[in-house]
């Protein structure tokens, strides 16, 4: 392993961090790193490496929240701490895209620890948007409201690169139900 | 006269724009908004389609900005993402490309955005090669890029050596970030000008421009603020000193009114106004 691979292991794996804290000789010993590269590892001020990794994490969080920012808003401050639960068990998408599929991947993992808080149209919006940049033209979202009254119902949202249409069809649905989307 | 110095003076005087954004395009198609020249970035362009240059840059000069080439990261450049850059270069009828000295990935991690490279001189000739392979393919001149970091890597070379090397080496430019050195040296008790002045300033073609946020004393490159009175004095600084041809303001969030962001683009045309034209 070279100096760059390992100084990257250790931004992203708060596991490899502790051992490295613990023992910074076993561990440079370890990884096996070239002795001209060693005092790089050996010189690492580890409240920085703190930094720059809870750094990469706050960067990861912004972008997402920015695509999905309806959801962001939903959740308040509940959204850091779930990003960070996830981004803890998922790491960073590779490509051009990850930005997008991260954001498609953060909406599945808070259907199963927020679900009231996932908007249909965040879903519909970054599903057009990968669609689109996948090279294919149309792709649509689908999402029904809780018990808010007149508006509970059916809400279809279809969404382009260019926008988006929604169409509430009210229908009585039972308040168990709970909101959930496709 | 080296090639990047003769590509460089091929260069018209960009002037002063912002990077493209969608929540930002009403800007670009505004006839009095003051922009000379518009960056885009890479990968935003990236994908099925061949990228078409959009009717509301106009006839600007534009710039192409590539965010994940990690050119610190051992081994050969990704020769897939190269020619993704090259295609959007050609489609979008570049002037320049730009990217940064920084790792974003290696083979086993993603890191997803810039971390500093360790300034060894065993990856000067390495990363200076991968940049000549740009320049080759692309035909147009390379930037490489100052990034802003929160975790000091020490080398065998102090970091304005190991930059000056591999531009020196590539015979490429300097795209160099204000907001990113003045960060940097805020950060790390450094004095900004010193940090300056290490530099071999007549490399530096591009600026990049954007506020800075501050928590618990530090002070972040968030992409997300006006910029501030001390960044407008060490531009001013930078402006005397380097024979730059293009200011981009650089930002990704928090968008503020039109008029805020006029204003800050009006004061940049000033300052570069008088310290770069006859």
């Amino acid at each position: 392993m070279n100096v760059v691979e390992a100084v990257a292991a250790l931004l992203s794996d708060p596991g490899l961090r502790a051992t490295f804290r613990d023992d910074r000789a076993a561990w440079i010993k370890a990884v096996g790193v070239d002795a001209d590269e060693a005092p790089t590892l050996q010189a690492l001020d580890l409240e920085e490496l703190e930094t720059q990794a809870g750094l990469l994490i706050d960067k990861r969080a912004g972008e997402v929240a920015e695509l999905i920012p309806r959801t962001r808003a939903g959740l308040g401050s509940r959204f850091e701490p779930l990003f960070a639960d996830y981004a803890a068990g998922a790491p960073w998408p590779r490509g051009h895209l990850r930005h997008l599929r991260d954001a498609t991947r953060f909406l599945r993992f808070l259907q199963a620890r927020a679900p009231a808080a996932v908007s249909g149209v965040d879903q519909a919006l970054l599903r057009s948007q990968l669609a689109w940049r996948q090279g294919r033209r149309l792709s649509f979202g689908l999402s029904h409201h809780r018990d808010t009254g007149p508006l509970s119902g059916l809400v279809l949202v279809l969404a382009t690169r260019r926008g988006k249409l929604r169409l509430t069809l009210p229908l009585p649905f039972p308040a168990s139900l709970g909101r959930r989307s496709w | 006269m080296s090639d990047f110095a003769a590509r460089v003076e091929a260069l018209p005087l960009l002037g002063v724009g912002l990077g493209y954004r969608r929540p930002l395009r009403r800007l670009f198609r505004d006839p009095t908004a003051p922009l000379e020249c518009i960056e885009v970035v890479a990968e935003h362009f990236f994908g099925a389609r061949a990228p078409k240059r959009p009717r509301l840059f106009g006839e600007r000069p534009v710039m192409v900005h590539s965010l994940d080439a990690s050119l610190g990261t051992p081994g050969p450049l990704d020769e897939a993402y190269l020619e993704q850059v090259a295609t959007v270069a050609e489609g979008l009828g570049a002037v320049l490309v730009s990217d940064h000295l920084a790792v974003t990935r290696t083979g086993q991690v993603e890191l997803g955005h810039l971390n500093p490279v360790p300034p060894l001189a065993k990856y000067v000739g390495p990363i200076a090669a991968k940049i000549r392979a740009i320049q080759e393919r692309t035909g147009l001149p390379f930037l490489l890029e100052n990034i802003t970091t929160h975790l000091r890597l020490k080398g065998d070379l102090p970091f304005a050596e190991f930059y000056n090397r591999i531009c020196a080496e590539a015979d490429c430019g300097m795209l160099l970030d204000v907001t990113n050195l003045f960060v940097n040296c805020r950060n790390f008790e450094r004095d900004p000008l010193a940090a300056l002045e290490q530099l071999e300033l007549s490399r530096v073609v591009q600026l990049h421009i954007v506020g800075y946020t501050e928590r618990d004393g530090r002070l972040y490159d968030s992409h997300r603020a006006e910029i501030q009175e001390p960044l407008y004095a060490f531009t001013e600084q930078v402006l005397q000193r380097a024979p730059v041809r293009a200011i981009v303001v650089e930002r990704d969030g928090h968008y503020p009114r039109d008029a805020v962001l006029f204003e800050q683009l009006t004061r940049l045309r000033q300052l570069f106004a008088l310290a770069v034209r006859p």
